[in-house]
C-alpha cells in the first residue's frame, strides 16, 4: 500500500453526464461512490484510474420509495439509510438484518448499497438478502435503462454484468406475498469489521402450514453469491419440521462450493452452511407458527 | 488569618487522566504531523526474498529520477545496531535475511516520487535456503543465518552458540531435578505451541532524521526510550553519544514494546547523512509496519512436572523455543525473561529452565506487552491444570496450594520475595465469577495466574522545577505511550511537593535537556520514574522551605506545603509558591529539584534478579457453541497485585486493555506466511483484532501488596495484564467442553474440529 496515485476528478450532477463522461473516459474511468471499497483498491495499486467519476451529486440516485407493489431503493442509498428505514424493516427483515452488520457503524455511513453490490465480491454482505428476494436491478446506460434480474448480476469475484460505461442505478424489490418469512445470519469471528466466513439468507412462503415457496442464498461459498436450488426444493411443498430443515441444510451445504483461504477453511465453510441453513429454517419455523397462531 | 489546609493525599485517586481533552479534541500532535522546512520524504525498498544473497544493485535510474535527492544502500551506512546483540545492519548488506528487510531507501521531494524511484532500482537476488520453523532451524544441517555471529558484539548476558542459529542460550537449576521428579507421584510432560502476533499501534511508524553542518544527528521519533535509542544509535555508528540528539514527538500512538530499538530511524538517518542538511521524513504504510517493523514471537514450549498426590509440585522442567525471526532486537532479554517465569509462580523447589532464542527467516520478533512471558505462561498454566485433571484436584486449588507466599523463595532466581499479593489475586478473581457454582452444559470456568520480572538494574533520572510563576515541570525523559505517565509522575510530585496537579506539567523527552531514563518498558515507570521524581520534587520542596522560612522568620521544618502554597504548620499566614520566589528573588529564578532511582542490585543490564515482581491472577467464565467452535467470553476477572494503586482508574485501564489484546492473540490472532515467507494478513481487515464491540464483561481487581522501596508501595502493571489469558481461556474450554488445544490461537474452526475429533474418537 503507498499513496493515493494521481488521478483527475470529476463530479456530474446529471446521470446522462455522468454516463456521457464514462463513456468518454472508458477504461481510465472509475466511479466513485461510498468510495469504501474503490480508495482501498486504489492505495492498494489495484485499480489506477486516471479519472474518478463521483457520482454522489447525482440527486435521483439516492433514497428508498415504494413503487409497483414494490420498494425501490437507489444506488447511493447508504447502508445505514437501509438499515434504519422501518419500510425496509418491516418488509424486508433480512436486508434489515445483512445491513446492520456490514464493517462497522462508520463504514456503514459512507458505503452504498450500489458499491457493495458492483464490487461483487463473493462475500458481499447485501447480495444474498437481495437474492432471496428476487431483487431488479436497473442498469443505465448512454443508450437506455436495462433491468436485470439479480441472479444473473453477478459473474465472478469482482465481475458483474455491468460493462465500462454504465451505471447501476437503482435496486426494486417486490414485496414478498403474505405469510412470507425472512431471515440473514451472518457468521464471522468478529462482531465488528468482518468479511463473513460465510452469509445465509433464508425466506420461506407459508399457505395451508406448507412451505409452499423457499429460498435460500449462501454468501462466501462460492465465486459469487449464489442461491441454492437444491436446499429450496427440499422444502418446497413440505410441512417444515426439524427432519426437512436438516435435508434442506445438507443440500446446501452440497449446493456451496467454498475455497479455502485465511479466513477459513474449505470444510469448516461447508459444515457451517449446514448449521447456519438449519439455524435461518428453524428460526423461521418457528416464526411462522407464531404468526400462523 | 489562619486558614485550615485539608490535606487530602492524592495518591489513591483516580484523577482523570492530564491528556484527555487533548486526545479526545484531536489537538494532540504526533510525530507525523511534525512538518519542516526542506523536509524531504525517504522510501525503503524491501527484500521480496526471505534469504537470498544480494548480487548486484543498481541505483543508478532512481538517482536520475527528477526530485530525487539520495540513494543509500546497505554500504552507504555499514553499521549494526541491536541492543542486545549487534547483527542487524541498517540496510542489508550482502544478504537478505526476511521478506521486508531495507534493501535500499530514496529520499526524495515528495512521497510519491520516493514511491517512483524505489521502482527503478534494480536488485539481484541468488536464492539461499530458507527456514522458518524454530525447531526446524535447531537441526544440524539447518541453513545457518547469521555465518558472522562470532563477530558480533553483544551485552555480557547473552551468549550466542556460533555455527548454530541461535542467537542465546539460558539456563537455571535450582534444587535437584531427578530427585523431585523420582519423589513425585504423578508426572505429566506437553508442548504447546504459541502463533506470532503484532502489535497493532494505532500509529504506524515514522521517524525523521536531519544530520547538520557539525555532523551532528538529530532523530525526532516516537520511540520508548529515547536515552537508550541514543546509545543504540551511538554504539552502532561508532560516535559518541553526544552526537546524537533524541526528540520524542509529544505523543505516541501505541507502542507495547514494539516502538523501541532501531526501526524506521536506521533507514532515516542513513538518507539524511546524504542530503546535506536536509531533514528527511519516513513514515511507514501500515503494511510495512506489519511486515517489517516487529512481531511476538512464535514459540514452541514444553514442560514437564512432577506432584505429590495431594497437588504439590515438586519437580518442574521447562524447554523454551522462542523464534526470533532474522535478528537478535529484544529476542534474547525477551527469552531470558520468559525462562523467568517457566516454572510459574509457584514455590518449587527442584526445576530447570533452558530457554532458546533462534533465527529464523521470519520477520524480527520482538518486545510485545508481556516480554516472553506469553508464550511461557501459556505451556505451564495450561500444564497445571492438566496436573490438576489427573489428580483430581479443582484448578484454584491446586494453584493456591503451590502459590508463592511473602518469603517464598523465587523458584528461577533464588532470591527471597516480598510484596508477594498472588493469593489474594487467585481469591478474589475465582470469587468475581462465583467459581464453585454449578453450570450448565457448553459453559466452564478457567483460571490461570502468573507473576512478572522487570528488567533489573535499570536507572531513571529528573529533576522537578518550579518555575518564578509557581508552576512546576517535572523534567523526564519517560514517554507517554498511551499509559497514562504524565497523569501518575503529576500525581506523585503534587503529593510530595505539596502542589496542586493543575499547576504541573510533565515534559517531552529531548536528549539534549531530559536527563537519562532507561527507558519506558518493562512496567518499570511507575517505580523507577516514580522514585525518582518523588525524590527531585523532595529536593525542590526543600529548597523552597528554606527560601520561605528566610521570609517567615521560623525554621523550614515548622513550614509545610500544600496546594501550592507554604504554610507554618501552628497556623498562620500561607504564601503561594510564586509569592516565595518572587519575594526572595525579585528579578526572578527557578529551583531546581533533582532525583534519581537506581536499585541497590549489583549487575549488569538484565543480569539480576528483579528489583520488584508483579502477580496476577485471571479467572473467565466461557460459553462453547460446539456446533460452530466459536468461543463466548461471559465474564472476566482480572486480580492484579499493583504494590499501592496511584491512580485505581488508570490500572483498571490498563487492565482492561490487556485482557482485550490477550484475548486477540488467544481468540483470533495470528501472522500468517506463505511457504516463501511472505505475510498473508499484513493489514487490519485480514490480522483480526477484536474491536470495541468483541469486548467482553471485565471486571478488574487491584490487590495491593505495597512495596518497600515503591513509590508510596507502588510497583508496575502494565505488562503482566495480558499473560494469564490465553491459558485462562482455553482452560475454561477444556472445563466447558472437555477438550483440550495446546496450540494458540483457539479460532472456532479449530476448536469446531477439536470437538468433532474428540466426538469420532468416543
Amino acid at each position: 500500500m503507498g499513496s493515493l496515485p494521481p488521478f483527475e476528478y470529476l463530479e456530474p450532477s446529471t446521470l446522462q453526464y455522468a454516463l456521457y463522461i464514462l463513456n468518454r473516459y472508458g477504461e481510465s474511468a472509475s466511479i466513485l461512490a461510498g468510495g469504501t471499497d474503490l480508495l482501498v483498491q486504489m492505495r492498494d495499486g489495484k485499480k489506477t484510474p486516471k479519472y474518478v467519476v463521483n457520482i454522489k451529486k447525482i440527486p435521483q440516485l439516492e433514497g428508498i420509495r415504494l413503487e409497483n407493489e414494490g420498494v425501490v431503493i437507489g444506488a447511493l442509498t447508504t447502508v445505514n439509510k437501509i438499515h434504519e428505514s422501518n419500510l425496509i424493516k418491516e418488509k424486508f427483515p433480512a436486508l434489515h438484518q445483512a445491513a446492520g452488520v456490514l464493517a462497522s457503524y462508520q463504514v456503514r455511513n459512507r458505503a452504498t448499497i450500489g458499491g457493495n453490490l458492483c464490487n461483487a465480491s463473493p462475500a458481499a454482505d447485501l447480495a444474498p438478502p437481495l437474492l432471496i428476494y428476487e431483487a431488479k436491478l436497473k442498469i443505465a446506460g448512454l443508450k437506455g435503462e436495462d433491468e436485470v434480474p439479480i441472479k444473473r448480476f453477478f459473474l465472478g469475484p469482482g465481475k458483474t454484468v455491468i460493462e465500462q460505461g454504465m451505471i447501476l442505478k437503482e435496486i426494486y424489490i417486490p414485496t414478498p406475498k403474505e405469510h412470507t418469512y425472512s431471515i440473514h445470519l451472518k457468521f464471522g469471528e468478529r462482531r465488528a469489521m468482518e468479511c463473513a466466513i460465510i452469509n445465509v439468507a433464508a425466506s420461506i412462503s407459508i399457505g395451508d402450514s406448507i412451505c409452499e415457496d423457499a429460498k435460500i442464498a449462501l454468501g462466501s461459498v462460492a465465486p459469487t453469491p449464489i442461491r441454492s436450488e437444491n436446499a429450496e426444493a427440499e422444502l418446497r411443498g413440505k410441512k417444515l419440521d426439524e427432519e426437512v430443515i436438516k435435508r434442506a441444510a445438507e443440500a446446501a451445504a452440497k449446493d456451496s462450493k467454498p475455497i479455502s483461504d485465511i479466513r477459513a477453511s474449505a470444510e469448516y465453510r461447508r459444515e457451517m452452511v449446514k448449521v447456519f441453513v438449519r439455524r435461518a429454517l428453524h428460526s423461521l419455523m418457528i416464526e411462522s407458527n407464531m404468526g400462523n397462531r | 488569618m489562619t486558614v485550615q489546609i485539608s490535606r487530602e493525599s492524592l495518591i489513591g485517586k483516580s484523577l482523570t487522566r492530564v491528556d484527555a481533552l487533548e486526545k479526545v479534541t484531536g489537538r494532540a500532535v504526533y510525530g507525523d504531523d511534525i512538518k519542516m522546512t526542506g523536509l524531504l520524504y525517504g522510501k525503503i525498498l524491501r527484500s521480496p526474498k526471505a534469504h537470498a544473497k544480494i548480487k548486484r544493485i543498481d541505483v543508478s535510474k532512481a538517482l536520475a529520477l527528477e526530485g530525487v535527492k539520495a540513494v543509500v544502500t546497505g554500504k552507504d551506512a555499514p553499521f549494526r545496531g541491536g541492543e542486545a546483540l549487534r547483527d542487524q545492519p541498517f540496510l542489508a548488506i550482502d544478504k537478505v535475511r526476511f521478506v521486508g528487510e531495507p534493501v535500499a531507501a530514496v529520499a526524495a521531494v515528495d512521497e510519491r516520487i520516493a514511491e517512483e524511484a524505489i521502482k527503478l532500482i534494480e536488485v539481484e537476488y541468488e536464492d539461499l535456503p530458507a527456514v522458518f520453523d524454530v525447531m526446524d532451524a535447531l537441526k544440524p544441517d539447518a541453513p545457518i543465518i547469521h555465518e558472522e555471529l562470532h563477530t558480533y558484539e553483544h551485552i555480557p548476558i547473552v551468549q550466542p552458540v556460533p555455527g548454530t542459529n541461535i542467537c542465546a542460550k539460558f539456563e537455571f537449576e535450582r534444587g535437584d531435578l531427578e530427585k523431585g521428579f523420582a519423589e513425585a507421584d504423578v508426572v505429566i510432560e506437553d508442548t504447546f505451541t504459541f502463533a506470532p502476533s503484532h502489535h497493532g499501534q494505532i500509529e504506524p511508524f515514522m521517524a525523521i532524521a536531519q544530520v547538520d553542518y557539525n555532523g551532528r544527528i538529530t532523530v525526532w521519533v516516537p520511540n520508548d526510550a529515547p536515552s537508550r535509542l541514543r546509545k543504540d544509535l551511538s554504539d552502532a555508528m561508532k560516535i559518541p553519544q553526544d552526537r546524537i540528539r533524541v526528540i520524542s514527538p509529544p505523543y505516541m500512538g501505541g507502542g507495547f514494546g514494539g516502538k523501541g530499538g532501531l526501526k524506521v530511524e536506521m533507514v532515516c538517518i542513513a538518507l539524511a547523512m546524504k542530503t546535506e542538511c536536509r531533514p528527511v521524513k519516513i513514515r511507514l504504510t501500515r503494511e510495512e509496519t506489519f511486515e517489517a517493523t516487529l512481531t511476538r514471537h512464535g514459540a514452541v514450549c514444553w514442560v514437564k512436572m512432577g506432584a505429590k498426590k495431594d497437588g504439590r509440585i515438586v519437580a518442574c522442567h521447562s524447554k523454551l523455543y522462542y523464534n526470533t525471526g532474522a535478528y537478535a532486537e529484544k529476542g534474547p532479554t525477551v527469552t531470558l525473561h520468559g525462562c523467568e517465569s517457566g516454572v510459574g509462580p509457584y514455590d518449587i523447589p527442584n526445576i530447570k529452565v533452558e530457554g532458546y532464542c533462534v533465527y529464523t527467516n521470519r520477520p524480527v520478533a520482538g518486545a510485545l506487552r508481556g516480554y516472553g512471558l506469553p508464550q511461557s505462561s501459556w505451556a505451564h498454566e495450561s500444564l497445571v491444570d492438566m496436573l490438576a485433571h489427573k489428580l483430581g484436584l479443582d484448578p484454584l486449588e491446586i494453584r493456591l496450594k503451590n502459590a508463592l507466599v511473602e518469603g517464598s523463595i523465587n523458584p528461577i532466581r533464588g532470591d527471597e520475595l516480598f510484596s508477594v499479593g498472588l493469593k489474594e489475586c487467585l481469591e478474589k478473581a475465582a470469587k468475581a465469577i462465583d467459581w464453585y457454582k454449578k453450570r450448565p452444559p457448553n459453559r466452564g470456568v478457567g483460571i490461570a495466574c502468573e507473576y512478572k520480572a522487570t528488567k533489573t538494574p535499570s536507572g531513571s533520572t529528573a529533576f522537578v522545577r518550579i518555575e518564578q510563576d509557581g508552576s512546576v515541570e517535572v523534567v523526564t525523559s519517560s514517554v507517554e505511550i498511551g499509559q497514562g505517565v504524565r497523569t501518575i509522575l503529576t500525581q506523585i510530585v503534587a503529593e510530595e511537593l505539596g502542589a496542586s496537579p493543575n499547576m504541573i506539567k510533565v515534559t517531552v523527552p529531548d536528549t539534549d535537556y531530559t536527563p537519562f531514563d532507561a527507558s519506558t518498558t518493562a512496567s518499570r515507570t511507575t517505580f523507577h520514574m516514580g522514585n525518582a521524581v518523588r525524590e527531585a520534587a523532595r529536593d525542590a520542596k526543600k529548597q523552597l522551605l528554606e527560601l520561605a522560612s528566610k521570609l517567615y522568620g521560623i525554621s523550614p521544618e515548622r513550614l509545610d506545603t500544600w496546594d501550592g502554597k507554604v504554610f507554618p504548620k501552628e497556623g498562620g499566614k500561607e504564601m503561594s509558591f510564586r509569592e516565595v520566589i518572587t519575594s526572595h528573588y525579585r528579578a526572578g529564578l527557578s529551583i531546581l529539584g533533582r532525583g534519581s532511582y537506581y536499585p541497590n542490585i549489583p549487575g549488569t543490564l538484565f543480569s539480576a534478579h528483579s528489583v520488584f515482581y508483579m502477580y496476577a491472577a485471571h479467572a473467565v467464565e466461557i460459553e462453547v457453541d460446539p456446533e460452530t467452535g466459536v468461543i463466548t467470553i461471559l465474564k472476566y476477572a482480572a486480580a492484579h497485585d499493583v504494590g499501592r494503586a496511584i491512580n485505581p482508574k488508570a490500572c483498571e485501564g490498563q487492565i482492561e486493555g490487556g485482557v482485550l489484546q490477550g484475548i486477540g492473540s488467544t481468540l483470533y490472532e495470528e501472522i500468517l506466511f506463505d511457504d516463501k515467507g511472505v505475510m498473508l494478513n499484513p493489514n487490519f481487515r485480514d490480522y483480526k483484532m477484536p474491536t470495541s464491540m468483541d469486548m467482553p464483561k471485565v471486571i478488574p481487581i487491584i490487590v495491593e501488596a505495597p512495596h518497600k522501596e515503591g513509590p508510596f508501595g507502588a510497583k508496575g502493571i502494565g505488562e503482566i495484564t495480558l499473560v494469564p489469558v490465553s491459558p485462562a481461556i482455553a482452560n475454561a474450554l477444556f472445563n466447558a467442553i472437555g477438550v483440550r488445544i495446546k496450540d494458540l490461537p483457539l479460532t472456532a474452526e479449530k476448536v469446531y474440529f477439536a470437538i468433532k475429533k474428540q466426538k469420532g474418537g468416543n
